[in-house]
Order: C-alpha cells, then sequence, then structure tokens
C-alpha cells in the first residue's frame, strides 16, 4: 500500500474550498454518531489533518477525515490542516484510509461498506477481498464472511441504522424481504421496547412465520396478524408498563402461531389452578408438555409442615384434576 | 427423478482402479476428471470458497472412505429423552445427495458440501463379513440412506450389485436400500436370496411437487416398487416426514390405500412412520433456501432431542391414523415410529414400547420371510 508520491507538504486549506458532498472514499456512514469527536474539536479545533485531493473547479475531495470537516463547519472553524495528494489514484488513497481506520475500533458496517466501495466501486475482485483486505480489516479471510459483509453494506440506510442500534444482521437480511410498512412496524417495536437479542429474534421469528402464512392463504401481511393476533391492542395498552406490554405481544403472537400448544397451556393452568396447591409444593411439566413426567417438588421448615404438605400431596393424587394433567404428556 | 450429471469428478488416485471408479468414468466419458492425492484438500478450500450448497454439489468426489463404515442408526442416540431405538445399522457408501428435498437435514448436518461416493467398497463388504460372521446368531438389519440416498446414484456407479449379492450369501443380515429415486434397474435380475429389501421414502403427491424437488415422482416410485416386487424383493415404505397440512389426511389415506391396492401386502417388510422435525439452523436455512416452502410454518415445537418438531398431539394423531389405514389394508404388515420417544410409542400402539432388541429382531425376521 504504498502512494505514489512523497507525502505532500502540510497546508492550511479553506474549508469553502472542500467539496464535503464528495462522499467517493468515505468509510464511515455519514449518520455514524460522532459526539466525542465533535466534542475534542469543538475545543481544540482539528488538530489531524485532513487527506485531500483536487477537485473540479479548484474544489477539493476529502480522501481521509469527512468527520473532522464535518465537526470543523458545524463549529464554525473556517480552515483546516490538510495534506493534499495530487498524483495519488483513488484506489490507493482509499487503501491508505482503510490502514488508517484500522488502528482504531472498527465497527462491522464501515467494515461492509468497504467492501462495497472496493468491490463496486473499485472493481477488486472477490479473491482480493478475501486474501487482502479481510485481513487488513480484522475479520477472518472466507468466504462466508465476505458474502455476509458485502450483503450488509448493502442493506438500506434504515436497516443499518437499526443494526448499527442493536439490530441482529441476520434478522436485517430477513427483514429486508419485507414491505416498508411490516418493516416500520417491526423496527418501530424494537424502538419501543428494546428488547435484547435473544427476544428480538423471538419477535422476529414469530412475525416473519405468521406473516408467510397469511401470504401463503393469500389474505394479507402483518397487518392482519398483528390486529387479529391481539399484538396491536397489547402495544397500545398505554396503562401497562413496557417490559409487560412486550411480554403480552409475544404471548398474542404465540397464541396464533401455536394455537394448540395455547390451547393446552391453558387447559394445564386451569386444571393447576383448581389443585389449589400451596406455594410450597411446585409442579412442573416438561417443556411444551414434550415428556412423560411431571415433576413435583416441595420445601419446608420443619417436620409439621412436612407431614401436612405430604397430606395436601396425598390429597392432590385423588383429584380428578391431576388425572387430566398426566393426560396433557 | 432428475438424473445426476455432475459438472466435474474428482478421483482420489487410491481408488483409480475401483470398479466403482470405472463404472462413474466409464458413463460420463465427457465429464472433466482431476486426480487428487487426498480429497480432504478439497473439503479445506471448500471450507475457505465456501460454494453454495446447490454449486458443490455439481462436482463428484470419487474417495477412499477413511474411518469405519459400519455404525449404529444415531436416531436412537438422542439428547434430552432417548428415543425408541430399532436396532437399525448404518453403512455409509456416500455422502450427500443431488435431489434437493427441502426438509433435508444434510444441507446443514454435512461439514463437506460436495458429493462423495466411497468408491473402495471391498473395505466396506470385508467390514461387514467380519461383524455378521463374529455375530451369527444376531439379525442385523444394515441401511446405506442415512447420509445419501441409497440409490440415486446407482446408474453411475452400480454399487448395489456388489451389495446385494453381498447379503444374500448372510442368513443373519438384511440389507434395506432406502430411496426417492426409481433407479432400480440395476436390482433386476440379482440373486438377491431375499436379503434385501428396497424401500421408499414416500409422501403424497402435493408434499412431492412442493418440497421434494428433483426426486421421483410418487408414481415412479411405486412403479419402481412394482419392479422390485415383481423380482421377488420385498419392499418397505416411509411416511417420514409427514407432514401436517390442510387435507393431510385424505391425502395420506389415499396415499396407503394406493400401497396396498398397487403391492400385495406379503410383499410389503415394513412401514415406518416419523414426522418432520428440524433444527433451528435447518429451519433458517430452508427459509432462505426454499422460501416457498410451507413446512416450516407448521405448528412447530422445540424438543428434548433439540430439534422442531409438531407438538405432540398433532403428531400422535397423524401416526394413529397412518396405523389405522395401514392395519385396515394390512393387519399384519409391521408398523413402527422413527426417532420418537417412549411416551409417544405408548400413545399411538396403546401399549408401552417394544424391547429394543426384539423390536429390531423381528423386523429382520419379517423383512426376511
Ligand atoms: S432424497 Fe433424501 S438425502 Fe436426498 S435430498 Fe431428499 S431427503 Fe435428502
Amino acid at each position: 500500500m504504498s502512494l505514489p508520491e512523497p507525502l505532500p507538504a502540510l497546508e492550511i486549506v479553506e474549508l469553502a474550498r472542500i467539496d464535503g458532498s464528495d462522499e467517493t472514499l468515505a468509510i464511515t456512514p455519514r449518520w455514524f454518531p460522532m459526539d466525542r469527536l465533535a466534542a475534542s474539536i469543538r475545543c481544540m479545533g482539528v488538530v489531524t489533518p485532513l487527506h485531500l485531493q483536487p477537485a473540479p473547479a479548484g474544489k477539493l475531495r476529502i480522501a481521509m477525515g469527512f468527520r473532522r470537516y464535518r465537526a470543523a463547519r458545524e463549529y464554525g472553524f473556517r480552515k483546516v490542516p490538510a495534506l493534499v495528494w495530487t498524483r495519488a489514484s483513488d484506489l490507493q488513497l482509499f487503501d491508505c484510509a482503510l490502514a488508517e481506520k484500522v488502528t482504531g475500533p472498527l465497527h462491522d458496517l464501515e467494515r461492509a461498506r468497504a467492501l462495497v466501495k472496493l468491490r463496486a466501486q473499485f472493481g477488486v475482485e472477490e479473491e482480493s477481498l478475501i486474501d487482502r483486505y479481510l485481513p487488513l480489516l480484522n475479520a477472518p479471510p472466507s468466504r462466508h464472511r465476505l458474502r455476509v459483509l458485502l450483503r450488509l453494506g448493502r442493506l438500506d440506510e434504515a436497516l443499518q441504522r437499526a443494526v448499527h442500534r442493536s439490530l441482529d444482521p441476520e434478522t436485517a437480511f430477513r427483514l429486508a424481504a419485507w414491505r416498508v410498512a411490516e418493516r416500520e412496524l417491526f423496527l418501530g417495536l424494537l424502538k419501543r421496547y428494546e428488547p435484547g437479542r435473544n427476544r428480538q429474534r423471538e419477535l422476529f421469528g414469530l412475525l416473519d412465520d405468521l406473516r408467510s402464512s397469511e401470504r401463503r392463504r393469500g389474505s394479507g401481511g402483518l397487518d392482519r396478524v398483528w390486529q387479529a393476533s391481539g399484538a396491536s391492542e397489547a402495544d397500545e395498552d398505554a396503562g401497562t408498563v413496557r417490559p409487560l406490554r412486550f411480554r403480552r405481544i409475544l404471548d398474542c403472537l404465540h397464541r396464533l402461531r401455536r394455537p394448540r400448544l395455547s390451547r393446552h397451556q391453558d387447559r394445564y393452568r386451569r386444571l393447576k389452578g383448581g389443585l389449589k396447591i400451596p406455594p410450597q409444593i411446585r409442579l412442573q411439566v416438561p417443556p411444551y408438555f414434550e415428556g412423560d413426567q411431571l415433576s413435583v417438588s416441595f420445601s419446608c421448615r420443619n417436620q409439621a409442615e412436612f407431614r401436612h404438605l405430604v397430606g395436601r400431596l396425598e390429597e392432590m393424587g385423588g383429584r380428578a384434576e391431576l388425572g387430566r394433567i398426566f393426560e396433557l404428556l | 427423478m432428475v438424473a445426476y450429471t455432475p459438472d466435474k469428478i474428482y478421483v482420489e488416485r487410491g481408488v483409480a482402479d475401483s470398479w466403482i471408479t470405472r463404472n462413474v468414468l466409464r458413463r460420463l466419458p465427457a465429464t472433466p476428471v482431476e486426480w487428487l492425492e487426498d480429497s480432504r484438500t478439497l473439503l479445506s478450500a471448500s471450507r475457505r470458497a465456501g460454494p453454495s450448497l446447490a454449486a458443490a454439489k455439481r462436482s463428484l468426489v470419487l474417495a477412499r472412505h477413511k474411518g469405519r463404515f459400519f455404525k449404529d442408526c444415531p436416531a436412537g442416540r438422542s439428547r434430552g429423552e432417548r428415543n425408541v431405538c430399532c436396532n437399525y445399522f448404518v453403512v455409509n457408501y456416500a455422502s450427500n445427495c443431488h435431489m434437493e428435498c427441502s426438509y433435508c437435514y444434510l444441507q446443514t448436518h454435512l461439514n463437506f458440501p460436495h458429493l462423495v461416493v466411497y468408491a473402495n467398497y471391498p473395505d466396506l463388504l470385508q467390514e461387514l463379513e467380519a461383524r455378521f460372521e463374529s455375530h451369527p446368531s444376531t439379525p442385523f438389519r444394515v441401511g446405506t440412506g442415512e447420509l445419501a440416498d441409497s440409490l440415486a446414484l446407482d446408474s453411475l456407479t452400480r454399487y448395489s450389485v456388489p451389495l446385494v449379492e453381498f447379503f444374500s450369501r448372510y442368513g443373519n443380515a438384511i440389507l434395506e436400500f432406502k430411496t426417492k429415486s426409481d433407479c432400480v434397474e440395476n436390482l433386476m435380475g440379482l440373486d438377491h436370496g431375499g436379503r434385501t429389501v428396497v424401500s421408499w421414502s414416500i409422501n403424497p403427491r402435493a408434499v412431492q411437487e412442493s418440497d421434494e424437488h428433483r426426486t421421483a415422482s410418487i408414481e415412479r416410485r411405486l412403479r419402481a416398487a412394482e419392479r422390485c416386487v415383481a423380482e421377488g424383493y420385498r419392499v418397505g415404505f416411509h411416511l417420514d416426514p409427514m407432514i401436517h397440512y390442510p387435507g393431510w389426511q385424505g391425502d395420506y389415506e389415499d396415499l396407503v390405500d394406493e400401497i396396498f391396492r398397487r403391492l400385495p401386502s406379503r410383499s410389503v417388510a415394513w412401514i415406518s412412520l416419523g414426522s418432520l422435525r428440524l433444527s433451528a439452523g435447518l429451519k433458517a436455512f430452508m427459509r432462505s433456501r426454499f422460501p416457498r416452502s410451507g413446512l416450516p410454518l407448521g405448528e412447530l415445537v422445540p424438543v428434548p432431542d433439540g430439534k422442531l418438531r409438531y407438538f405432540w398431539p398433532i403428531r400422535v394423531r397423524m401416526y394413529r391414523s397412518a396405523v389405522e389405514w395401514v392395519r385396515a389394508r394390512s393387519p399384519r404388515t409391521p408398523v413402527y415410529l422413527c426417532m420418537e420417544r417412549p411416551g409417544v410409542w405408548s400413545k399411538v400402539f396403546a401399549q408401552a414400547p417394544p424391547d429394543e432388541k426384539r423390536l429390531g429382531r423381528s423386523l429382520a425376521v419379517t423383512a426376511a420371510r
């Protein structure tokens, strides 16, 4: 990654000469937060020079330092230090920008954007992306990894922003196939309830399956699922705290997705309620009723309590509800 | 079945002279061949290059099997509650399959995406011989369809021929070919001695058309079964994976009916039942590879063996119905469940699951009758 010219002399350049709209060589998406950098520039000014290239009409374009440029403008600086490269090609400058970038923490979205540009703008072959650029970007040199990053880099901005917030990339890829309104519904839920990755996947899995079933039946899409399941109502229930609302949404969707299982669970709850089990006794069915053993455990503080609980267990043993619970397994 | 014609054949030098290799090369004279010292180099290359599954299956690899061919069927070994095992054994003469069933577990199970045939079949036979002779009173049921379809490549390899002839010499062993193809040509005229069962995994036509891509149509499978029966083979059917969809009852009953209308019940060695099972990874893979398939949208729940399956009352209902349909047409045909826990067996057959050794033995004995 050598440049065909010696390091240019440091210059002080008028910001007005720089065309900041030309993002050909930008690696970091424009919308990435830059609070820390902005704060530092606000009090110190730009101390690390921008790297620039001559552009038509006497203007200069940025090769490195897009964020420094934006922060300088925002805080009203008129001039910045810069190195102006006159002979280096775009690809050579881009390589240098990458080499500089990887000295700090790099987000997958930046890796992805760099690879998409290398492939689409500079025509770099996939083999070279794997062998040369993935290691440079601190990523394992495999075609699978390359494909994932290229997919990530080709997502639209809304989805990339969601990935940057917390969206699981695999979910984002599948979300890309949804209609815009459907996506917005899902992304809105993530914003409102901020679920962790596992809950996110659970929510997406349910919605995606239900949406596909609807579409196969030709009876609409996510909107119908959202209404018919009761999730919409749960979402609008302002009287319930957010975590509970989210649980109710998941529950509504589960009921629609697995109606037989839900009926089974309801029956179990009813029967268990009918047994009037004291809190010291715990009755547990295997997950999804898949297994033929009911687990019963109890805890007590003394012999009298022990005898009392054994008596209750014996009494439970004769109840019809218990027999019916066994039938659910 | 859509016939398999690879774009390229890789041959390990160690099996250059194998009869299987010669068969393949003779049948595909125009296909480019690359000679390899060791097919494992291909494995590491494919890991790095990550070719798509469909692309990788376009190459056929003829290799030497380095480990043991003969294994216990892994179905009984499961996480959580153990599934009932029917004492089945498998020999992996090949791995991977050129057909494209949406639900095929090989898609995420194999770490080598190419289609491989292990051409050192004399080693396979030697291993079997040692096993059968050292346990002369143990009845063995041995299948070749665990990691590949048993017959889909047979028109290229002729692998079935030495296997059928070998098993005909052993009174304590039954060979089962399990297939979704109609490639039975090589079985005609062989002296099988009643020791080979040819069986078909079978589903209603609607499922075959939507989810068993490139496989032989149900009509062709049944015609192939008729040809085998005419040659004195016993045949088997695996209603596996049974799929739960609107109208499943009518379609499966028609299928069972058709089997017993077209084939004499005494020629049916067994019928096994199993239902759709997917790992979470396979479900995601299916959703992206076969986005039009409705199979992952069934009422599946995670079960202790780590798979997603239909919620048990659905499975029990499907199995019970199938058992009734079979019993109504052929009361003596053995029916068993594949990869199911004892609790489900009890519900389906209204009795405790059979002793596993006896189950395997009785299937082997009825097959040989
Ligand atoms: S025929 Fe069997 S091995 Fe082949 S793709 Fe279908 S399920 Fe898999």
